[in-house]
């Protein structure tokens, strides 16, 4: 699309568009003035008519420019306020003009219709997801507690699968709830430590059949305003990676005091290099994906948009074949409080 | 005895937990009849509510309401919107607590019997467990043999206790590690043996050498 001209620019073309009828007005002005000379008019009374219809026509002229200035200026605001204030659009005063503005009007309309038609599909497929996910979570609940009675391999394997089955969906309602804009997030000071002892407590049975280790080292008094519960929830993503890609070793989730970092560590076969700028961007599995532990490319995409939305930053960084560091900075400052006086 | 009313309307999640507050010596009781749930309440006159949000003729929030019109007995919400905005609504309308879908029989266990304290200021009670002449206190930590005590760690506690809890039959590995990552103690396989070696140890001074009994795959089991 041509992008929007400067006044001086406007004003060129606007010279351009009235130049043709200018030089046939001057042309026939010319042709007059001839024939009345050669018929022996006295020149006074040529040059005088002359000098009328030259006012006449500058002024003409000038009115002409000055309109084709603003007409190209209101298309100018237009075109910045699109989709919105056709309504502005100045009163058409030729046939073509009337015609343009119709088109205009009617392309506007096809638009909201489009867009609105678009908008409430979405939304009735989003409402329908989040009642789907909403939905299973009754058998699931219903499997967990016939599963919970019985201590078989088998009976193990397959709560490890619920496990997995559980996050999924809880994975799939978070993108929902994070598609649908900003709010619904509730930031109050909390636990560092707790927050990270929430996100690991599920993971249990999957470290024990890995025989990975786990640690927690977090002083007991680190707070810091967050959502708890969304916080949690992009642990649980770094946590459910690590626990997949780390076979012998284990993982810790530490806080850097000289930083003000918190650090997810595994001791797992690590990300390559030329993966490791991309790997939060939605369904990206990287170039070693492979077998059963292929990524899914959702996880650390919503890791870090979770992260992004309350405020906080997600650093990655890995040496293949010795594990991954997940970095979350907290960007927290403390303000002075306020005294007024009364 | 606790009397406890269970309004939820997926057949197994209500016979399960039933199931398992029956096991915690409570009386329980499942509402069938959901068009109207506010006469079996008034007969059954329970201690505690479990009321699940979503219902089949009117939702969770509906009956909250109507209980709370006539009674402040604690309610525990089972849902599967376990975000802060379910919460407060749930709060705000005299829910005492919430659970949400899916979740843990011992989580469930542990909600309901805070809020019954809370309630009904009970305290709670010392159970000693007697493990072939050698009183075993949880709460405390403790082994007593006559006049001689022995101190557990937390983690020799805490599988122990599981151990006892499920006393005759074996307990595998991964379940004792899931149990003790439950209480944010986070052991791996080696912790696990060292941890139960020294249990034995200490079970063992007082010529009790096979209080612990191991089968391999199977995992291990308190003698009955």
């Amino acid at each position: 699309m041509r992008t929007t001209l400067s006044p001086h620019q406007a004003l060129a073309a606007a010279f351009r568009q009235v130049r043709r009828p200018a030089a046939l007005v001057a042309a026939c002005l010319a042709v007059f003035s001839l024939v009345a000379a050669l018929y022996g008019m006295p020149a006074g009374a040529i040059g005088y008519a002359l000098l009328l219809c030259a006012a006449l026509l500058i002024a003409a002229y000038v009115m002409t420019l000055a309109r084709c200035v603003r007409q190209h200026q209101a298309a100018a605001a237009l075109l910045r306020s699109l989709p919105d204030g056709l309504e502005t659009y100045p009163e058409p005063d030729s046939p073509a003009n009337a015609d343009n503005r119709q088109l205009l009007h009617r392309m506007a309309q096809l638009y909201r219709n489009a867009v609105f038609q678009a908008n409430s599909r979405y939304e009735a497929t989003t409402a329908y997801y989040t009642m789907w996910s909403h939905q299973v979570k009754t058998p699931l609940a219903a499997m967990r507690l016939l599963l919970a009675g019985e201590d078989t391999p088998l009976a193990r394997q397959l709560l490890g699968e619920l496990f997995k089955t559980e996050q999924y969906v809880d994975m799939a309602l978070n993108y929902m709830r994070l598609d649908g804009g900003p709010g619904g997030f509730s930031f109050r000071p909390c636990l560092l430590r707790s927050v990270a002892a929430d996100a690991a407590r599920p993971f249990g049975l999957l470290f024990a059949q890995k025989k990975l280790r786990f640690a927690i080292d977090i002083p007991e008094d680190i707070s810091i305003v967050t959502d708890a519960q969304w916080l949690s929830f992009a642990l649980e993503q770094l946590l459910s990676n690590a626990v997949k890609y780390t076979a012998q070793g284990g993982v810790t989730i530490s806080w850097d005091a000289r930083a003000g970092e918190l650090c997810v560590a595994d001791t797992g076969r690590g990300i390559r290099p030329e993966d490791l700028p991309r790997v939060t961007e939605f369904g990206f599995t990287g170039s070693s994906a492979s077998g059963d532990s292929r990524p899914t490319g959702i996880g650390l995409y919503l890791c870090g948009l979770t992260l992004k939305r309350l405020g906080h930053t997600l650093r990655l960084a890995s040496d293949p074949g010795r594990g991954t560091r997940a970095y979350i900075r907290f960007h927290q400052r403390t303000l002075a409080p306020q005294v007024t006086d009364l | 005895m606790f009397r406890l009313m269970v309004v939820e309307d997926d057949p197994v999640i209500s016979r399960k937990v039933a199931e398992f507050l029956t096991l915690w010596g409570y009386e329980v009781r499942c509402v069938e009849d959901f068009n109207d749930i506010m006469p079996d309440f008034t007969a059954f006159d329970p201690h505690l509510v479990l009321l699940d949000l979503k219902l089949p003729v009117l939702g969770g929030y509906h009956w909250c309401r109507e209980i709370r019109r006539q009674s402040s007995v604690p309610i525990l919400f089972i849902t599967s919107a376990g975000d802060s905005m379910t919460a407060v609504t749930a709060m705000s309308l005299g829910a005492d607590d919430l659970i949400a879908k899916p979740f843990d029989l011992s989580v469930l266990g542990a909600k309901i019997e805070a809020l019954l304290r809370r309630a009904y200021a009970y305290p709670a009670a010392p159970a000693t467990y007697d493990l072939h002449g050698i009183a075993y206190d949880p709460a405390a930590g403790e082994l007593r043999f006559g006049a001689h005590t022995a101190a557990l760690t937390r983690n020799e506690n805490r599988i122990l206790h599981t151990l006892t809890a499920h006393r005759g039959s074996f307990v595998s590995r991964e379940k004792l590690m899931t149990a003790l990552w439950e209480t944010d103690e986070y052991i791996d396989d080696n912790t696990l043996t060292v941890n139960v070696l020294r249990l034995r140890r200490k079970l063992g001074q007082w010529g009790h050498q096979d209080i612990i009994l191991t089968r391999k795959g199977m995992g291990y089991m308190v003698k009955p």
